[in-house]
């Protein structure tokens, strides 16, 4: 993270006693004791105790505590449920870490319109609860979604299992009101569909907290489904559970979700669950179909003969809801399977083309020989997106680190194969000096020009994303290089 | 005037580069198939930068040079019975005109989408990662090639609907789906009122529609996927709705969807208005620019009203936006002769969208030499 700055912390009381002016009572703390409890989020590995923590209950707040950050020169953290798995919400020493818990009501849920507007301290799993009520949901749904908040999905563009179909955060938004570092207080979109101009909804998305502090949200609502089927397929090959995702999509059908666990990850979870998975199996693929009875019927059947045409040496229909839960439960458990086999884990997020699982995996195996290292894999195999878990022991010297360098090793892996560094978790502090490899220098200017337009002094959750920050009058300047300008060998008149 | 047609992504760069050199100001021009007039002397015309780069069907991708004809494009998919999920339309083709060749640069840069936006996303939707050249005369990418991507900041978002005032694209990459197997169409004699409340009524059901509109005094509930599946959920739909309906299988029902991409309910002749709102405020508002003398046409189940009206004067300019506004929605000049879109302007943006506006056009383009005059807000 960069440098504190030493003038920002001897002011320490001054900007606390200005933030108690706007936020009165408990919403501002700055004992020692109380902020720990704010110094990390997913990303345990880092931490870091923030210089006081502010927690608004109103946007005339949130705008009036940006604009004196903003006026004095004082940086900004935007923190929702703090559940980032890359650090997108890890304080600064020196900056102020504004809370957006309060903000968790429900504003509307409209049927007709098929939208929620919710406040972005409201749950991903709320939305969906209070809208069933109207036979709707909100479709993207991360993990974490008991925990995680809609404003961390926005500044995340969040994903889950079910993207392939419906896509990420990104695609299920239709309005937000967002304060700007300077306080200036936008809105966009709305209920409609269609908005004006710049698409600033689309770029807010998935900003990682670096723009704006976005404070009300509106979000598409789906029907729900009316029915919803799984298939558990088991492969004694990797490459055929990859090739029997290609031959479901090249029939023609999108699923809800399919997703691959590799021998390790079913191991793992068969010795935590005992769900009945097979051990000699290489590769367990899960495949979710949802919508009407006729057609969840139609496909299982479909997809059935294909697995078989694959190669399959195990097919189970779900007949029942129950069976359902079953067949994803230890999917959904491989995170905790994978902690209870290995005293830490560090889950990697990359995507690849889905055809190169085969290869990726092989790759994988011989980089976590060289590390020391096991590595189990689940796989959005719809996608493309692969969660590799590294096992390792925090309280063994340097293994931590090993586990680091080899993540790193294994997203640029996924670069290298036409992939890319995150799919779904995020830049923040994890992978930022991992953006080279992915993005030339000219790339990234471009990118950090778009924040300076929204946040000129840079002092909007600085130290995430980009791997060096570089001032904006410095980005402004005409590029020279050793010189000379650029296609100097063309003719000019 | 000078018209550069560059025909690789190198000669894009060069002439690009040397105009921001100069600082001459550039149209960036696709197939021509839009009403647009650049006031520019010199011309970026990349019909010649054609040919798609990258079909990937089991990965769900096309990669095309920004020149590549839309009908190119689709005609690939087609043949490995894929799609783009936006359902594009050449704007030349709306109402009855003869489809002009749109490239998939123009598409992109136009942010255009048809009548399955309202169940699958608009070209911003599908649009993965980019090349382009800047205002500074740099090439540069953003995104990617795979459909799960959050690296970085989403510029992909910026450039759909940018109208080439932030760059110019080189290359896009674009998410393809499959096409449905099959489609029927319900359709449902009613008033404009009753289709507001049944339009709104079907999105919200678990037949999952893709598209819904109401032309010509019929509401239309566009059902696709596999035979059986249609069937099924078609009878559902129906049994919802409850009122006297006939079906469209296949060709049929592709016909029905395809005049309402291109509009045919609305003459050529006419001015033509695309008003965006909330899906539940569209069939009252189409309802009352009838009783004005305006010919409607409702799509997204309510969420865009096409408007006709006489293509003279303001063409209604100063009634529409006002109207508009108090929906809930914004509306846009899509077609008017020059005198009148002078007269049709929207109402400006507030004051820090304006800002916001402005920054992000300095940030890509900060000599201002992309489309001089073509202000996205207003398209």
């Amino acid at each position: 993270m960069p440098e504190p700055d030493q003038t920002t912390l001897d002011r320490r009381a001054a900007i606390v006693a200005a933030m108690r002016r706007i936020v009165r009572g408990e919403g501002v703390i700055d004992s020692l004791d109380a902020l720990r409890a704010y110094d990390c989020d997913g990303l345990t590995a880092y931490r870091q105790t923030p210089l006081v923590v502010v927690l608004p209950d109103t946007v005339e707040q949130i705008a009036a505590v940006l604009h004196w950050c903003s006026a004095e020169g004082v940086k900004v953290v935007p923190r929702g449920a703090g559940t980032s798995l890359s650090g997108g919400a890890l304080p600064l020493a020196d900056g102020v870490l504004l809370g957006l818990g309060k903000f968790s009501s429900i504003v509307e849920i409209d049927p007709d319109n098929r939208a929620a507007v919710v406040q972005p301290g409201v749950t991903n799993l709320a939305i969906s609860e209070a809208a069933s009520a109207h036979g709707l949901y909100y479709a993207p749904d991360p993990s974490s979604q008991i925990a995680c908040t809609i404003g961390g999905n926005v500044a995340e563009n969040s994903g889950g299992v079910h993207c392939l179909k419906y896509g990420l955060t990104t695609h299920n938004l239709l309005g937000v009101e967002m304060v700007l570092m300077s306080g200036e207080i936008v809105r966009i979109g709305g209920k409609g569909l269609e908005r004006p101009g710049y698409d600033l909804l689309g770029l807010i998305t998935g900003s990682e907290g670096l723009l704006g502090v976005v404070t009300q949200v509106t979000v598409r609502l789906l029907p729900l489904p009316e029915a919803v089927r799984a298939l558990l397929i088991a492969f004694d090959d990797v490459a055929a559970a990859g090739q029997c995702v290609t031959d479901v999509i090249g029939r023609g059908i999108v699923p809800a979700g399919m997703e691959v666990m590799d021998k390790p990850a079913i191991h793992a979870v068969e010795a935590f669950l005992e769900i009945g998975y097979p051990l000699d199996a290489e590769a367990l693929l899960l495949i979710e179909v949802d919508g009407p009875e006729a057609e969840c019927a139609f496909l299982v059947e479909e997809i059935t003969a294909i697995a078989r045409g694959c190669g399959a040496t195990m097919v189970q229909q779900s007949t029942s809801d129950a069976d359902c839960e079953r067949f994803w439960a230890g999917r959904k458990a491989a995170f905790p399977a994978i902690g209870r086999i290995s005293p830490d884990y560090y889950c990697v997020d990359g995507t690849i083309p889905r055809r190169c699982l085969p290869e990726m995996l092989r790759d994988m195996a011989e980089m976590a020989r060289r590390h020391g290292l096991r590595v189990a894999n689940v796989f959005h195999a719809g996608d493309g997106n692969l969660h590799p878990l590294i096992l390792y022991d925090a309280n063994r010297q340097g293994e931590f680190e090993s586990a680091e360098a080899l993540g790193a090793e294994i997203l640029t892996r996924c670069v290298e194969l036409g992939g890319v560094l995150t799919g779904e978790h995020g830049v923040g502090v994890e992978k930022r000096d991992l953006m080279p490899a992915m993005f030339t220098r000219v790339d990234l200017d471009q990118q950090q020009r778009v924040k300076c337009a929204l946040d000129p002094a840079l002092l909007l959750n600085p130290g995430k994303m980009f791997p060096t920050l570089r001032r904006c009058a410095e980005l402004g300047r005409e590029h020279v290089h050793h010189g000379q300008t650029r296609f100097a060998e063309l003719p000019r008149f | 005037m000078a018209v550069h047609r560059p025909d690789s992504g190198e000669a894009l760069a060069g002439i690009v580069a040397e105009c921001v050199e100069a600082r001459r100001p550039m149209a960036i021009r696709g197939a021509g198939t839009t009403d647009i007039v650049i006031d520019a002397e010199t011309v970026i015309d990349i019909a010649a930068h054609r040919g798609i780069v990258d079909y990937d069907p089991e990965e769900l991708i096309v990669a095309a040079r920004s020149g590549t004809p839309l009908a190119e494009i689709e005609a690939l998919l087609a043949s490995r019975q894929q799609m783009l999920a936006f359902d594009p339309v050449d704007p030349k083709a709306i109402s009855g005109g003869a489809p002009g060749g749109a490239t998939i640069g123009g598409i992109v840069a136009s942010g255009n989408a048809g009548p399955r936006r309202v169940s699958a996303g608009a070209a911003r939707d599908h649009l993965l990662g980019f090349t382009a050249i800047s205002g500074r005369g740099e090439p540069f990418k953003a995104g990617g090639r795979v459909v799960k991507n959050v690296t970085g900041f989403d510029l992909a978002k910026l450039f759909a609907g940018s109208w080439g005032t932030l760059g110019v694209l080189d290359t896009v990459t674009l998410r393809v789906v499959p096409a449905p197997r099959f489609e029927a169409t319900l359709i449902v004699p009613c008033d404009c009122v009753e289709a507001g409340r049944i339009m709104a009524a079907g999105l919200r059901h678990a037949a999952a529609v893709s598209c819904a509109a109401w032309s010509d005094g019929r509401a239309l509930f566009r059902i696709d996927g596999f035979r059986p599946s249609v069937d099924a959920r078609f009878d559902q739909l129906a049994r919802m709705v409850g009122r006297p309906a006939e079906r469209a299988d296949g060709d049929g029902s592709k016909r029905l969807w395809n005049a309402v991409r291109t509009v045919e309910a609305i003459p050529a002749t006419a001015a033509l208005w695309r008003v965006g709102l909330p899906t539940t405020r569209g069939a009252a508002f189409a309802e009352a620019m009838a009783g004005e003398g305006f010919r409607v046409l409702i799509d997204w189940g309510g969420a865009r009203v096409w408007l006709g009206g006489a293509d003279d004067g303001d063409a209604g300019a100063e009634m529409v936006h006002q109207r508009a506004a108090t929906s809930g929605g914004q509306a846009r000049l899509v077609r008017a002769s020059p005198a009148v879109r002078a007269r049709a302007a929207p109402p400006p943006p507030d004051a820090v969208t304006a800002m916001l506006h402005r920054r992000l056009r300095e940030a890509f383009d900060p000599h201002g030499l992309f489309n001089p005059g073509l202000d996205p807000w207003e398209r």
